[in-house]
């Protein structure tokens, strides 16, 4: 069996060689074998659910003292975030890691830096029970919201069993499932419209691709299919900075030595709108985040213009938010 | 000369006014009246009275109880109840306890009631006084048939007295010295067959005893036998046996009757006192025991008047007033009582 | 016990049904152990199967990755996290109850469990680290060759190294030697150790980037390739054909045992049916054992109506003949009241005879005294006249005359000395006193039974005591004294013949209590009878009391009842206070009796003044005499 992989292993090597010394730009061949997918244009969502899902995304009640909605650290108006390094809970409480953005959350196939939620639905119930961010549970969300008679009739339209947090979460995740940013530049690009990104951006596009971030940031949401260590060539202890337990990353959820520092690899989409960037919001541009991502994961240099590039790429990874249009 | 003592008591004044007033010509007589039974006896046990008469409804103490104090105190005082009440129990008890010469009823006759007071007193003067002389006349006559009439001799001789006459032992004692001398029971209906069964029972072992069932067979034991005491039983037919008594203490007062009544009959009872001195008279129901003292005391005094037979004066009787017609047996009577009593004598 | 346990109804009952219930539980029961359900298994295979199908696609997907022939990891993602899902719901389904009988399947399940997330975490490295070594592996010959180039003149030995080291780790990237490893490593450390000398600050940084990349693929290599051989040799498929194998054993027993509970079942059904086939027999023939019997009822039913007409009607026989008697009892009873009444007036009458007597004894007496008193004066007359005559003849110096006129001195002496005028008079007084008190007598006899007045009028009350006094004065002469305490009375309506009738029952009954007391002692004492009256409430009372013997507890109960007499035999009716307490109802008055034994009794009437309605004689009030 070793011997069979070991040949696979060299066969497969030497056409990835061949492929490698060809010319890389090759733009004008779009196919379904870019590493980077569209995101598609429509989501299989039912309306009325998403409608209350969205109530319920903007209602404050969902937090202990009714200041602080799903809204307030993802901003719809603001990327998904709320562009700070760190977001601010009830009673004023700073967080400790930097709110990832909605937008597009549903091809991500873990929710969290750290991955300990497998679906939207799951997540939502992560903010509403953190003493630190809405600081509530259901109970007295369903206590709240009960007295609330569009609630009450809605759920009640909607799910057998009414108002109960399974619902809520359920609501919410089929709302944000809504929040697609589809038809970005790139997207369009991708889908054939060889005008639709500048050749900067073309050229960003293909130094993403061999300078080899697209290793980790592939797939329909550049990023949010795999996790990875943070600190690949340029460990995180070498850092004069302390280390926080947001920083240990999934280790706080298999608590496996090889899994310190490890993370979600985060989606690109929306980085345009998401500054600072990553779990401790330590880079406060593109440029800064990029510089980073080289030292620590690449293990390379890239002269400025390379750098300069990519950041134009990224930056026409942003799509329109779709429920501003209404749904489909 | 003495003159005798009588004695008149009775609650109301005026009938000793009237009493007092009646006998005031009768020279005879010292006239006492007193109010009270108290005082009578006083009075008797203080002298000696002939004769006593008394009311039998006085205040505290009944005529027949004073009487028979007054024979327990002076028995030979001759004792007369003077009433206008016949209470059928004052008679009887004036009977058998008081022992009465005479039982009269208000409103009296003051002749008879003289004539009875004479006799009585006369009696009374063989034992208290001196004889009196039978040759004391007086304005009227009053001297009684019965010294005419019959023989009985007249002794001089005083008697003693005794104060208990009758004896109250129930034990049978042989009193009768002879043993001839037997008791007659007149049983002339089927009701008093009790009274002859007990007769026999009690009395067959020590004196003949005779049952009679008609005036026939009453004649013949009569004039055969001994009869010290006569148990008549008045049931039907009484009419007839009373006079048979009356006339049987007339002729031969040396028996005893005891009158056992069917019921109690006032008429019945006075007619037998006053002119059959029945002995005793008992009502039905009679106990045993009383009719058996009776009897006993009966033949005790026949005893007594046996040896001393001027006690017999003290029974003279009335003459007989029959209501009935004069029944064929009477003459016959007569004459066999008159055979016996000759015999008697003899 | 038990017998007397079901002997009682109430148990009875509830056995019965407690019986029934169980009956019918069993059989429920049994029935549903027959069913099985089908469906849950049916769908948890379907999800293992789906799974297991899943499972073969993730393979596929990762060694397309290794091969390089998918372009992103979204595929190998949505498989992971679809299998995620899928083993979420097998969690959740039957398989992971923790019922007795999972139990035999939980171990296989754990084992699935335990594959299928080991798999996962080998292909999450796996990922992580094939992004890495693909950048590392696509980046060093890029950088390998310039930077030999560069160093060629001025560093050759790090050149040379450097060309051993990349020849060693082309070689180690195709052919994974271990010599080839070790050899890289340490051509890594030679060159580490020369890295000093290098002067180009750039060069220095490519060399550095050169072996932490030689380093990195140096490790991840194996790593890969180990992450790889977890992933496809995971074991879950064997693990899920296990898992299968043993859930459809299981419910191939299950189904088993559910077929003989089918046949228990059946078995039961057909018990329970024969024995309510016997019960609804039992029951068809008590149904015609109840219809039977009622038919029988009905016949004598109508039998019992027959004899009860019959009944009815010797009944009405009966009462007719019970009623002839009644009235006859009744007119003997009157009879007999009638005759006692009789026997009571003769006593009265008696008494009042008696009563009469006494003055007609004395003035019977004295008429003859007073005859014989009048004899002597009229011979006193005549020798009066005699006397005179002879004086007239003879002159009053006769011997004769002289003789005759000292006779007459003599006797007119004797009739003063013995006082004939006085005593005359009082003789006569006595007899006018005498024919006085008969008079009265007579009198209140009449006004005593007023046999002319039987209606209700206006009667003085104290009249009519005064008047039974002296009807009663011969029985209470000598046994007591009358004392009287009278207060204004006003005349009453009544019958005063039956009201003189009550009050002489009275007196009389207190005499005879008094006497009563008098015998029980040696020295008769005169009683006391105590008449009162006064008024109050509209009401007179007359209270009569006596010092007699008393009543006791036993007669005060029946001295009212009719013919109860505490006397001897012919001496009392028992009439009396009946027919007392019957006027006095009649009256619609009151009597009341109060006694102490040995001390005495106290009898109080009560009558209404006026009497409003009672206009008419009652028939049954007697208005004769009568002493009880």
């Amino acid at each position: 069996m070793k011997k069979n992989i070991k040949k696979n292993n060299f066969f497969y090597f030497s056409i990835t060689l061949l492929l490698l010394s060809l010319p890389i730009a090759n733009t004008n061949a779009l196919s379904k074998h870019e590493p980077i997918q569209p995101i598609p244009l429509q989501v299989n969502v039912n309306k009325k659910l998403a409608a209350l899902g969205k109530m319920l995304f903007q209602d404050k009640r969902l937090s202990k003292d009714n200041s602080i909605s799903c809204e307030s650290c993802h901003n719809l108006n603001k990327g998904g975030t709320d562009q700070k390094q760190f977001s601010t809970g009830i009673n004023g409480t700073i967080g400790s890691i930097n709110a990832p953005t909605v937008y597009n959350s549903g091809f991500n196939y873990r929710q969290f830096w750290d991955g300990r939620a497998d679906t939207l639905e799951e997540q939502v119930a992560g903010p509403v029970h953190n003493p630190i961010e809405m600081g509530s549970n259901w109970e007295e969300v369903i206590t709240k919201l009960s007295k609330d008679k569009n609630y009450i009739q809605l759920f009640s339209e909607l799910y057998h069993d009414g108002l109960t947090g399974k619902n809520i979460q359920n609501a919410i995740a089929n709302f944000e499932r809504t929040l697609i940013t589809p038809n970005s530049k790139f997207d369009q690009y991708l889908r054939g419209n060889k005008n639709a990104i500048t050749l900067d951006e073309k050229k960003g596009y293909d130094y993403f691709k061999s300078y080899g971030c697209i290793a980790c940031h592939q797939g329909v949401n550049v990023g949010g299919n795999m996790f990875q260590k943070f600190g690949v060539f340029k460990k995180n202890s070498d850092n004069s900075q302390e280390i926080n337990k947001v920083d240990l990353g999934r280790y706080n959820v298999t608590k496996k030595e090889s899994d310190k520092f490890v993370f979600k690899v985060p989606s690109l989409r929306m980085v345009s709108q998401t500054a600072p960037y990553f779990h401790d919001g330590s880079a406060k541009t593109l440029r800064e985040a990029v510089d980073m991502m080289f030292e620590y994961q690449l293990g390379r240099q890239a002269p400025d213009h390379v750098k300069d590039a990519i950041v134009k790429f990224l930056i026409s990874l942003a799509g329109t938010t779709l429920y501003q249009k209404g749904d489909q | 000369m003495n003159k005798s003592k009588i004695l008149f008591v009775d609650d109301e004044k005026r009938i000793l006014r009237s009493l007092d007033a009646a006998f005031k010509f009768e020279d005879e007589f010292e006239v006492y009246t007193s109010n009270s039974a108290e005082e009578a006896l006083r009075l008797v046990k203080g002298d000696q009275f002939h004769v006593i008469i008394s009311d039998q409804r006085m205040p505290e103490v009944t005529g027949v109880e004073l009487l028979e104090k007054v024979r327990e105190v002076s028995p030979n005082t001759m004792r007369i109840l003077l009433t206008g009440y016949a209470d059928m129990d004052a008679i009887i008890s004036s009977i058998n306890e008081g022992e009465v010469f005479r039982y009269i009823t208000k409103p009296w006759n003051n002749k008879e009631l003289k004539d009875t007071v004479y006799q009585a007193s006369r009696i009374a003067s063989q034992y208290l006084n001196e004889a009196t002389p039978l040759s004391k006349t007086k304005k009227e006559d009053h001297t009684p048939d019965f010294i005419k009439g019959t023989e009985i001799p007249i002794l001089s001789d005083p008697l003693e007295i005794s104060a208990n006459v009758i004896t109250q032992d129930n034990t049978n004692i042989n009193i009768c010295e002879s043993l001839q001398e037997g008791i007659l029971v007149l049983e002339f209906d089927e009701k008093a067959k009790s009274i002859s069964e007990f007769v026999k029972t009690e009395y067959e072992s020590q004196y003949p005893i005779s049952i009679a069932h008609n005036m026939d067979q009453t004649i013949e034991s009569l004039s055969q036998k001994k009869i010290a005491v006569v148990v008549a039983c008045l049931g039907t037919g009484r009419g007839e046996i009373s006079t048979l008594l009356k006339l049987l203490k007339k002729e031969y007062p040396l028996a005893n009757t005891l009158a056992v009544a069917d019921r109690a009959d006032a008429d019945e009872a006075i007619a037998l006192i006053n002119q059959g001195q029945v002995y005793r008279y008992l009502p039905k129901p009679v106990s045993k025991g009383r009719l058996k003292l009776s009897i006993n005391s009966a033949l005790v005094y026949y005893n007594k008047c046996k040896q001393n037979p001027t006690l017999l004066a003290r029974h003279f009787v009335e003459s007989v007033q029959s209501e009935q017609e004069p029944s064929p047996w009477l003459d016959r009577f007569v004459s066999a009582m008159s055979k016996l009593t000759r015999r008697k004598v003899d | 016990m038990l017998g007397q346990i079901t002997r009682s109804p109430k148990t009875k009952t509830f056995l019965i049904s407690t019986l029934i219930l169980c009956a019918i539980s069993s059989l429920g029961f049994l029935y549903f152990k027959t069913k099985i359900n089908i469906n849950t298994y049916n769908e948890t295979t379907a999800q293992i199967r789906a799974l297991s199908q899943l499972d073969e696609a993730w393979n596929v997907e990762v060694l397309k990755s290794s091969a390089n022939l998918s372009h992103n990891y979204d595929n190998i993602s949505k498989l992971s996290s679809k299998s995620r899902q899928l083993k979420q719901n097998i969690l959740s389904s039957e398989l992971n109850k923790k019922s007795q009988d999972m139990k035999i399947l939980k171990n296989s399940l754990d084992h699935y469990i335990k594959f299928l997330n080991e798999k996962e975490v080998q292909t999450e490295y796996y990922k992580s680290s094939e992004a890495i070594l693909r950048n590392s592996e696509r980046f060093l010959p890029e950088i390998i060759e310039h930077t030999i180039d560069n160093i060629r003149s001025s560093n050759p030995d790090i050149a040379s190294d450097l060309s051993k080291l990349k020849s060693k780790i082309y070689n180690y990237i195709l052919f994974s030697d271990k010599a080839d490893r070790m050899l890289s490593y340490k051509t890594i450390a030679r060159i580490k150790s020369k890295i000093k000398f290098i002067e180009k600050e750039e060069i220095r940084l490519s060399i550095s980037n050169i072996l932490s990349h030689v380093e990195v693929i140096l490790e991840l290599k194996p790593k890969l390739e180990e992450y790889l051989n977890n992933i496809i040799l995971s074991g879950t498929h064997q693990a899920s054909s296990r898992l299968l194998d043993n859930y459809s054993s299981h419910y191939g027993l299950l189904i088993k045992e559910a077929a003989n509970y089918r046949l228990a079942l059946l078995v039961y059904s057909a018990a329970l049916l024969v024995t309510l086939l016997f019960l609804a027999n039992k029951l068809r023939l008590s149904y015609i054992k109840i219809n039977h019997s009622n038919k029988k009822l009905q016949s004598v039913n109508f039998k019992l109506k027959d004899l009860n007409d019959n009944l009815e009607h010797k009944v009405k026989e009966r009462t007719n003949t019970l009623s002839k008697t009644l009235n006859q009892l009744k007119n003997s009873q009157m009879q007999l009241v009638q005759s006692a009444k009789m026997a009571a007036m003769g006593q009265m009458v008696a008494g009042i005879a008696h009563e009469i007597n006494t003055p007609l004894g004395y003035i019977n007496g004295n008429v003859e005294t007073i005859e014989c008193f009048f004899s002597k004066i009229f011979q006193l007359i005549s020798q009066i006249s005699e006397t005179l005559v002879l004086i007239d003849k003879n002159g009053f110096n006769t011997f004769q005359t002289q003789q005759a006129i000292k006779h007459l001195t003599k006797q007119i002496k004797t009739i003063q000395e013995e006082e004939y005028e006085p005593q005359v008079k009082e003789l006569i007084a006595d007899m006018q006193y005498g024919l006085n008190h008969i008079d009265d007598i007579v009198i209140n006899l009449k006004n005593f039974s007023r046999m002319d007045r039987a209606e209700f009028s206006k009667f003085d009350l104290h009249q009519g005591i005064e008047s039974t006094l002296k009807v009663a004065h011969n029985s209470t002469k000598n046994t007591c004294q009358i004392v009287k305490e009278y207060s204004d009375l006003p005349k009453i309506e009544c019958i005063s013949s039956q009201i003189n009738q009550v009050l002489l029952n009275l007196i009389i009954n207190a005499c005879d209590a008094i006497n009563e007391t008098n015998n029980k002692i040696e020295k008769k004492r005169m009683g006391l009878i105590k008449i009162k009256t006064f008024c109050k409430n509209s009401h007179v009372f007359i209270e009569v009391q006596d010092s007699g013997c008393g009543i006791d507890e036993v007669t005060l109960k029946r001295m009212f009842d009719p013919f109860y007499t505490t006397k001897d035999v012919g001496k009392g009716t028992g009439l009396g206070l009946s027919i007392t307490s019957k006027i006095i109802k009649n009256h619609k008055g009151t009597l009341r009796v109060t006694s102490k034994l040995g001390i005495g009794s106290k009898f109080t009437i009560g009558l209404p003044i006026h009497q409003s309605n009672n206009i008419h004689q009652n028939k049954s009030s007697e208005p004769l005499l009568l002493v009880g």
